[in-house]
């Protein structure tokens, strides 16, 4: 086992002529909740994609545990896609079959009592279900894997706050504490409370990567403060944060 | 893990062929009765088994452009659009994915196949008929097995073809950054187009004394659809494996 769990070298990610990540170096941790924080097409997604084998980087290494995205690297890896994933005419028990099937990591008993706590039923269609129902269960599915590498995709985007609250208790609860948390976010004042690290990302580059207390001791402010500072400028025509 | 894969791929069709096959099965039998009733009805009494076939026709036509669609619809929606999102990260390799799809492809259309045979089989019931016709067919097997199974092999290497066909104008239309199902279309009459000269000027161009043997002309026939569907099929998963884009 290796003692870094993400390392990337040079990533560059092209589509055409739009680079979206441009000569990204990161190295994460194991044990570490790590919040991937930028604006709207800063980069986050197309690097969540790119560590868990949806995209091919353009240029660069990328590794997880030491290994090149594949089959080895996404059984390690729990996905939350910022979408439905699901075929809607599973029902619940369908897809708790399909998560034990294709991961040995995925603890039934836990997924069934997440789902039975949200009052769902094994037979309940995904079709017949509300857009927040289906966006718990899907959390609930990835959140119950042992995995190294929970890969979190806007978790909270679009959701009022008492369900944000749910799944922010949710991860925290429910995560392999050996393994890594990245959540992808701008709405920081929500998670900044549980974040171990940030990684703030402009327009395809890592303008800063530090803990949240150096952070908070350097600046002499919170993640959130500092995001507003660095995307304000952004907003306004302001240089790159750089340093 | 392939296995695995079409489990889930065989129950997403199936949820929807069985439904249809045993509705054709069973108004297939309708048929055979109103149809045995025909000799002694007259003007209105004839309504009901000319009602019947006509539905027999409708689902026949039905299961036809199910199986199309459902096919087409299958790979497109499990692996390109928001179900890719699952299926590619699960840890498998695409080529597993593309095989389960293919396989899950197959069944579906030989069991429509076979249902429609049946059907037609259950309307026309004469057991005397049949004897002569299973003897005729044993007969058949035992004076021409060469060109019999070189036949089935390439009717099952054409279909084959036919759908790698599909999933690799999909895989390409889907390098496209707009109208993807436009540029499938496109690219799947494009390659129609240039396989269609192909043959015509290999066909001119062939050996006359391969047309008389029809055991090498089927089984060339065969291989040849066999390649295309190692080539399609080789192209679709290098497409899935390096250049998936997923909206």
């Amino acid at each position: 086992m290796k003692e870094d769990l993400i390392v990337c070298r040079d990533l560059v990610k092209d589509y055409g002529k739009f680079t979206a990540l441009d000569q990204v170096n990161l190295t994460i941790g194991r044990g570490r909740i790590v919040g991937l924080l930028g604006p709207n097409g800063s980069g986050k997604t197309t690097l969540i994609k790119l560590l868990c084998g949806l995209l091919q980087p353009s240029g660069g290494e990328l590794l997880i545990d030491g290994q090149k995205p594949g089959p080895y690297t996404k059984s390690q890896v729990s996905y939350l896609p910022d979408r439905m994933y699901f075929a809607d005419w599973m029902k619940a028990k369908d897809l708790t079959d399909f998560f034990a099937d294709f991961y040995p990591d995925f603890d039934r008993t836990k997924a069934e009592d997440m789902c039975r706590s949200l009052k769902i039923e094994p037979g309940h269609r995904i079709k017949s279900m509300s857009k927040g129902t289906k966006e718990k269960l899907q959390l609930a599915l990835v959140m119950s894997r042992k995995a190294q590498l929970y890969l979190l995709d806007e978790p909270i985007a679009g959701v009022d706050p008492a369900a944000r609250d749910y799944i922010m208790n949710t991860i925290l609860t429910n995560y392999n504490e050996n393994g890594t948390v990245l959540i992808s976010t701008h709405l920081i004042g929500d998670v900044e409370r549980v974040l171990d690290e940030a990684i703030f990302l402009q327009t395809g580059h890592v303008v800063r990567h530090d803990s949240v207390d150096a952070i908070r001791e350097k600046e002499g402010k919170s993640v959130d403060a500092l995001f507003r500072e660095i995307f304000r400028a952004e907003a306004y025509g302001g240089e790159h944060y750089d340093r | 893990m392939t296995g695995k894969l079409l489990k889930y791929d065989l129950k997403s069709m199936l949820r929807n062929f069985i439904p249809l096959w045993a509705a054709l099965v069973a108004v297939s039998i309708i048929n055979y009765f109103t149809i045995h009733s025909l000799d002694q009805a007259k003007g209105v009494a004839q309504l009901p088994a000319m009602v019947a076939m006509l539905v027999y026709g409708s689902l026949v036509v039905a299961v036809m452009v199910v199986t199309a669609v459902l096919v087409i619809q299958r790979f497109y929606q499990g692996l390109l659009k928001d179900e890719g999102y699952l299926m590619f990260t699960l840890p498998v390799k695409p080529w597993q994915l593309l095989t389960s799809k293919l396989a899950a492809a197959v069944i579906v259309c030989l069991g429509s196949c076979i249902v429609g045979g049946i059907s037609v089989m259950v309307i026309a019931f004469d057991s005397e008929t049949y004897l002569t016709m299973f003897d005729a067919i044993g007969m058949a097997f035992r004076l021409y097995p060469g060109p019999i199974v070189a036949g089935c092999l390439a009717a099952i290497a054409s279909g084959l073809c036919t759908i790698t066909q599909i999933y690799v104008s999909l895989a390409l239309g889907h390098l496209a950054s707009k109208h993807r199902i436009g540029w499938a279309v496109g690219i799947y009459i494009a390659i129609h187009m240039v396989f269609s000269w192909l043959e015509l000027a290999v066909g001119i161009t062939m050996p006359v004394p391969l047309f008389q043997d029809a055991t090498s002309f089927l089984l060339i026939l065969a291989a040849y659809y066999f390649l295309r569907t190692v080539a399609f099929f080789v192209v679709t998963e290098r497409i899935l494996s390096k250049k998936l884009n997923l909206e």
